[in-house]
């Protein structure tokens, strides 16, 4: 009879899910993935990092909280931006982790027992501080909830960048109508029929494009990082047979002359816009002249 | 190295010839403290798998304007967003070596995909963008020895919307007062600048001082944007401290003026007729021995 070899390979796997303190217990979260909304962040950005636990044994149970931490700095990811914090949790969002509990110091507290998927969505702000640590790593910890000190960091990290504050100054202003053909042109034109009237709309040059109760004549968006007041002015007053006036809403009545002085129309917030409806008054005006002026806008950071 | 070979053929030869029967494969159990799978793998993970097998890690814009409107601009660079990511995280600061690939794009400005892609997903239909621009960054920080010149780059786009050609003549300025933006300061840890008369220090060169700015609606153009180098050489003279050097609009000389509007008619459009009053770049510049 022939013998029979046997090829017998011996292998060792050394799985360490977890870096852990030294005294042993708890190894139940197993594993985890963290996700963030953004890794590429500045001071004072909200974001979110989705952290999803493996928990696979019987612990913990009550015992033990989640938190987030920065693996330079350890736990310190709380609710609050305390100097030398990096981060500071606005909310805990535990929906889909039917077990958890999400406590006011930005911890989560887990009772589960059995094997389950947790995920929870933790909202942070990046603090000042953030912006002198290059990159970030952030992870989890387990604490124990009555002696802090015993806690157990993941091993598993996202980085982060915090970059410096990123200023971006940016408007558009918007005119009725469409883009100028070769008969009109960006301008503002007021015209009447009569020697004197009030609350005269204003058309885009030689187009049908007028201002209207649902048309204003001037929209500015805000394109940039900064919110700024926004102000109008002339670059020299108007004869007397004419006023401008302005208002943020189609009400001639509530329009207030523009001048030669910078005149506050609103604050414009990043992402928003602002209308502003413009009103011509005729005073005796003369027939068949005309004049112009240069309106300019400006945006004053607030 | 030979003589492993030869013990592993060895080995393997041994293995054929003595095995007069099919192998049997033993399933050996190996314990460790990893979950056993009692659910269907995680969609993230065979979503990476297949990202991964199907080599598709290139960085490619994603679908959420007609790719015509970037058709005029040179193609997407492959780790656009890494490059970005560097930008913003202020790890690649030699902007002058930056290509344009990068800064041309429009995604190269913040605020582009939370602000710009709403505004042009969703157009007014009966409105135009008359004027508007954007600079980014607004604001730099450099240290500089007397008598050496540092240089600062910064990027100034025709803005979301706007159809017409914008004349742009940038002025200099030394305002007396300067504060950094908020998360920013200063090396010596200071945020505020104050000067008086401080222009006699510096040797201020701007390039390009004047420009067009092409419309980026509805198409981006390459013109749309413009690389503004700001070279500033320290006198010896320059008392050691912080300063604050402002680049703004003016308004442009009437040549320039006359020239651009024969060109585009009635599509031109003077760019300092609306204006921040917040410069449109601020170079601080702490000056060392």
């Amino acid at each position: 009879m022939q013998s029979l070899w046997i090829l017998s390979i011996v292998v060792t796997l050394l799985v360490i899910p977890f870096a852990f303190a030294d005294d042993g217990y708890p190894r139940s979260i197993v594993d985890i993935w963290l996700t963030a909304s953004e890794t590429e962040l500045s001071v004072g950005e909200l974001f979110t990092v989705t952290g999803t636990y493996w928990v696979f044994d019987g612990e913990p149970s009550g015992e033990w909280t989640l938190r987030l931490a920065t693996q330079k700095q350890g736990i310190p990811v709380d609710g609050s931006c305390s100097p030398g914090e990096l981060f500071e949790v606005l909310e805990a969002n535990v929906s889909e982790c039917p077990m958890c509990t999400a406590l006011s110091d930005g911890s989560v507290e887990v009772s589960d027992q059995q094997r389950w998927l947790h995920r929870v969505v933790w909202t942070l702000r990046v603090c000042e501080d953030a912006d002198k640590v290059h990159p970030i790593k952030l992870t989890t910890a387990l604490v124990n909830k009555t002696t802090p000190g015993n806690h157990w960091f993941t091993d598993k990290t996202k980085t982060l960048h915090i970059g410096p504050a990123t200023s971006v100054l940016g408007f558009t202003l918007t005119l009725p109508g469409q883009a100028p053909t070769n008969e009109s042109t960006a301008q503002m034109v007021f015209n009447s029929s009569a020697a004197s009237a009030e609350g005269v709309d204003p058309c885009v040059h030689a187009t049908s494009h007028c201002q209207s109760s649902s048309v204003p004549f001037f929209v500015y968006h805000n394109t940039g990082t900064e919110t700024f007041d926004l102000s109008i002015l002339l670059d020299q007053e108007f004869p007397s047979v004419f006023e401008l006036g302005v208002a943020m809403s189609y009400a001639p009545s509530a329009a207030v002359t523009v001048g030669t002085a910078p005149l506050f129309v609103g604050s414009l917030e990043p992402g928003s816009s602002l209308d502003a409806y413009f009103f011509g008054k005729f005073i005796n005006a003369y027939p068949f002249h005309s004049t112009n002026r240069t309106l300019t806008s400006r945006g004053v950071s607030s | 190295m030979n003589r492993w070979l030869l013990g592993l053929a060895v080995v393997t030869l041994v293995v054929l010839v003595g095995c007069s029967q099919p192998v049997v494969v033993v399933n050996t159990s190996v314990n460790t403290d990893a979950p056993v799978r009692d659910k269907p793998y995680s969609e993230a993970l065979e979503r990476e798998i297949e990202k991964e097998l199907a080599g598709d890690l290139a960085q490619t814009r994603p679908d959420y304007l007609p790719e015509a409107m970037f058709s005029l601009l040179p193609a997407f660079p492959q780790d656009f967003y890494s490059v970005r990511t560097l930008v913003r995280a202020g790890r690649i600061t030699d902007f002058e070596k930056l290509e344009p690939e990068y800064w041309l794009q429009p995604e190269f400005f913040p605020q582009f995909e939370d602000i710009g892609v709403p505004l042009l997903q969703n157009p007014p239909e009966d409105r135009w963008g008359a004027f508007g621009m954007a600079s980014y960054p607004a604001e730099s920080i450099g240290t500089i020895a007397k008598g050496e010149t540092l240089s600062f780059y910064f990027f100034m786009k025709s803005n979301y919307l706007v159809e017409t050609y914008q004349g742009v003549q940038l002025s200099l300025d030394f305002p007396a007062t300067a504060q950094v933006s908020t998360g920013l300061e200063l090396p010596d840890g200071s945020k505020v600048v104050e000067q008086d008369e401080v222009a006699k220090y510096f040797d201020v060169r701007i390039s390009p001082d004047a420009f067009l700015l092409e419309p980026n609606y509805p198409l981006f153009r390459p013109n749309g944007t413009q690389k503004i180098a700001v070279h500033i050489t320290v006198k010896e003279d320059a008392p050691l401290g912080n300063y604050a050097i402002t680049l703004d609009t003016t308004k442009v000389p009437e040549e320039l003026e006359s020239l651009w509007m024969e060109e585009y008619l009635t599509k031109y459009a003077s760019g300092s007729l609306t204006k921040l009053d917040k410069p449109f770049f601020t170079a601080f510049v702490s000056v060392a021995e």
